[in-house]
């Protein structure tokens, strides 16, 4: 009896481990979190030459290749970082890049933020709000060097004054050149085989579009005369997107600018974005736009350029490093692009839809025992990435250990990159290249392009193939020293935090928009649905928008 | 009272046994309950739970008065009460089929390869759905080309859309299904099929008045089970598949909380409408919980 009740009380003993062991999944599921967050605590204030730790979240990347043995948790990067200035980096996690933005919010949201972040400008407003963030006007201005201080006022101090909110400095403004425009590529072998002339206005591109398609100088049977992508207005789609086919008809995407009267309007629902539509459901009607554009990302797309199928692109400045991947087969050059300035429907010129310059900040936790590791890595970076003639160890930080430029973007592992806010590359660079002439070059980023560019002209490295279409004598930069001179860009006049309609309503605004010009452009309506649309934005809460962004405008003026 | 006392001297090992489990209980489900206040709040990460300002029903104002409301209920109970019903029908017919096969290793392959599907997540599916249904390359359409009919956009076309998300969903996961009900067939006593077969009832009468009585309480359990889904209509599926032209028939509350709650960072509203989706699965689940004692006088607990 009593043998019996023994062994059935192991029976339920182990059973109820086995219950418990399912739960604990959960339990494990949660841990990963907190090492980090026991190391930087046990840390104590650092004696001079100690390794100080910083904490951060990296964004992986298909174009990061790693080095044999390397990772986000160990790599030469990191290691000489830690080395050179005795920071050493840490990551809290790695997401993708489809789901770093997401990933990054419910951090946020769950309040267990890293040391060190790249938040949107949206996001620092609310960090700063909610007293998540560190006033790091002290710490940079004690721990920058000059050398930074000067590299982040290039543009008299602009970015770094949307980075300051009420006075204290609450970010780190990744700096970029504002002046970021969008080009049309073109295939210009198939142009000279159907003798047909390069694009100057909108309805040569139609004619292009047109000839591409009825001649299929591709020869695959399934010829269509653009490419376009499943979320073309997005800024994120830097390649297959529609926005400079908007600018080309003095259409814009989601931005706010000046009417007649002085005041702030959206682009979105301007009668000239309805001629854009028109065009577009013009092509579609007669097969130049891929009908399934609407289910098929970027790099799906893009397979039709690779295949021969599309030959006309509108896209950024890097959009060749995208092409490369079918221009250059078995090493040889088997199509030829050509990169002309967006094209206007009108007589009027082109202009470019741009951004600030600025849209992301580097933030620092409130949390953060060591806010000058930060600067630190910032002082370093700014070093490393704009020396003419790098030493062996900055070289390390830029291309892993081997030291030399073998194409897996080493660069992406340093936690903290700004860039220039002013360029020059296309003055430079397509004379230099142009003439074969080093001298003239200025900045580290040029001679680096001077030379990728050399390496295709003087045939050692025929995978160099876009940097010419990028930075060479007809490269895309060729066409900037024109458009800056003439000032034919538009930059977004509202850099303010999300008002209270816009956070309640910009939602079905955007779902509105995006239906009503996707069934437009796939000839679901008739283009004059555009016109209903206008009226339900403005009631659906565009009007009280409009209204919030105007009183912000006049106090920001 | 001696009793008591004596029992609980004999079975308090027992008790002790369940206490891992119970604190793993409290603290995993029971817990994270307190999450609801979020419903209620303007909810602002740093100041947490505790902090964050109390805006009564806002949230759920915000709900109601969202223009769209009324279709994006309409599109997530229609798509969703088809995938119940279809997820019914479908895995019964099998698995009554199944069990009419008299080689057992058909019957075995034939079960494990439906059930495959099952284990792949809709973020891979999805791009082969994208393939399989392309209009200009997909398989299907090449298929009914054979048949002289125009190539169908069925991603892209607002009257495809909900079935082509039935169909597929019916299609991942009907295997699973079928092992459940396949399980339920293997209770019924045999010896009922030889009485059928003296009385004279065929295959097919057998079927009718043998198997499908004996598995109306497995049936009705899924059934009871299911309803508690009528609001959910499948987000992963549809957030991989859908795009801005299907959103009138394509754009369900997951979805839409989706761009509302976690593109825009309104957390509160996003619990306000799980509170909301989390009570009418209970109400259904309740209802037809009764339902299914009165009329089929059949109690799951």
């Amino acid at each position: 009896m009593r043998r019996k009740s023994k062994s059935l009380l192991i029976v339920l003993f182990v059973l109820s481990m086995a219950l418990t062991a399912c739960g604990g999944t959960k339990e494990e599921a949660q841990k990963p979190a907190e090492p980090a967050k026991e190391q930087t605590q046990t840390q104590e204030t650092p004696k001079e030459n100690e390794v100080i730790e910083v904490s951060t979240v990296a964004q992986s990347d298909p174009y990061l290749k790693f080095d044999e043995g390397e990772s986000f948790d160990k790599n030469a990067v990191y290691d000489q970082y830690e080395k050179d200035i005795g920071v050493k980096i840490t990551n809290k996690w790695v997401a993708d890049v489809t789901q770093f933005k997401e990933k990054l919010k419910m951090t946020i949201a769950s309040n267990d933020i890293p040391d060190l972040m790249l938040v949107e400008a949206t996001q620092l407003k609310e960090l700063a709000e909610a007293d998540m963030i560190m006033d790091i006007t002290d710490v940079y201005d004690k721990n920058a060097t000059d050398n930074t201080k000067k590299f982040l006022t290039m543009d008299g101090g602009m970015q770094m004054k949307t980075a300051t909110i009420d006075g204290k400095l609450m970010g780190i403004p990744s700096s970029y050149n504002p002046y970021n425009f969008q080009y049309l590529y073109v295939r210009t072998d198939w142009l000279k085989k159907l003798n047909l002339p390069e694009p100057k206005t909108m309805q040569d591109v139609m004619t292009i579009a047109e000839a591409f398609k009825t001649k299929d100088p591709g020869g695959t049977g399934k010829p269509y005369g653009l490419a376009v992508s499943k979320e073309p207005f997005k800024i994120d789609t830097g390649v297959t997107g529609l926005r400079a086919f908007l600018n080309g008809y003095h259409a814009y995407e989601n931005m706010w600018m000046e009417d007649a009267s002085g005041n702030l309007v959206n682009s979105d629902i301007q009668p000239q974005v309805k001629d854009a539509l028109k065009a577009l459901q013009d092509m579609f009607k007669k097969g130049l736009i891929d009908p399934e554009f609407a289910v098929k990302d970027t790099e799906k797309e893009a397979e039709l350029l690779y295949n021969n199928n599309v030959g006309l692109v509108f896209g950024a400045s890097w959009t060749p490093a995208q092409l490369v991947k079918g221009a250059v087969k078995d090493g040889k050059v088997v199509q030829e692009w050509g990169a002309y300035p967006i094209p206007s429907a009108d007589g009027k010129p082109t202009l470019n839809q741009i951004g600030l310059g600025v849209d992301q900040y580097y933030v620092i936790s409130k949390q953060a025992k060591h806010p000058e590791g930060v600067i630190r890595l910032l002082n370093e970076w700014i070093v490393v990435d704009n020396t003419m003639t790098p030493t062996d160890d900055q070289k390390t930080i830029l291309f892993g250990k081997d030291k030399k430029e073998k194409g897996s973007n080493y660069w992406l592992l340093s936690p903290l990159r700004v860039g220039k806010q002013l360029d020059n590359n296309g003055e430079i660079l397509p004379k230099a290249i142009g003439t074969k002439d080093a001298s003239i070059l200025q900045t580290a980023d040029q001679k680096g392009r001077y030379e990728r560019a050399m390496k295709f002209i003087d045939g050692t490295d025929i995978n160099m193939w876009w940097e010419p279409l990028i930075s060479g004598p007809n490269g895309a930069v060729s066409h900037n020293p024109k458009i800056l001179q003439n000032k034919e860009y538009l930059q977004d006049k509202f850099y303010g935090a999300a008002t209270p309609t816009m956070v309640d309503r910009l939602e079905i605004l955007k779902k509105k928009r995006d239906e009503i010009y996707f069934k437009i452009i796939m000839n679901q309506v008739s283009v004059d649905e555009f016109d209903k649309f206008v009226a339900e934005w403005k009631k659906l809460g565009g009007d009280d928008i409009t209204k919030e962004v105007n009183e912000w405008y006049a106090s920001h003026k | 009272m001696n009793v008591l006392t004596r029992m609980w001297k004999r079975e308090w090992p027992l008790h002790m046994m369940l206490l891992p489990g119970l604190i793993l209980v409290l603290i995993f489900c029971y817990y994270p309950m307190a999450g609801i206040m979020m419903a209620f709040q303007k909810y602002i990460p740093n100041k947490g739970l505790l902090g964050s300002p109390f805006i009564g029903m806002r949230n759920f104002q915000l709900l109601i008065e969202y223009p769209d409301i009324g279709r994006v209920f309409l599109n997530t109970i229609y798509i969703a009460v088809m995938k119940i019903i279809a997820g019914l029908i479908v895995p019964i017919t099998i698995a009554i089929l199944l069990n009419e096969l008299r080689k057992e290793w058909v019957k075995r392959t034939f079960q494990t390869l439906v059930y495959l599907p099952h284990f792949l997540s809709w973020v891979l599916l999805s791009g082969i759905l994208v393939d399989i249904l392309s209009p200009s390359s997909g398989i299907l359409n090449q298929v009914l080309g054979i048949f002289g009919i125009k190539p169908i956009f069925f991603l892209g076309d607002n009257a495809w859309f909900p079935y082509v998300m039935v169909i597929s969903d019916v299609w991942k996961e009907f295997g699973f299904g079928t092992i459940v009900y396949l399980a339920a067939l293997t209770g019924i006593n045999p010896s009922l099929y030889e009485a059928a077969e003296i009385d004279g009832a065929g295959r097919f009468k057998q079927i009718l008045n043998v198997t499908l009585p004996g598995m109306m309480p497995i049936i009705i359990l899924m059934l009871t089970l299911n309803i508690g889904n009528v609001l959910n209509a499948g987000f992963e599926q549809i957030f991989n598949l859908y795009s801005p032209p299907v959103y009138e028939s394509a754009d369900i509350i997951d979805t839409f909380v989706y761009r509302m709650g976690v593109q825009q960072a309104q957390f509160g509203f996003a619990t306000a409408v799980g509170l909301l989706k989390s009570i009418v699965s209970f109400i259904f689940i309740s209802v037809s919980y009764v339902l299914a004692y009165r009329i089929a006088n059949y109690r799951i607990f």
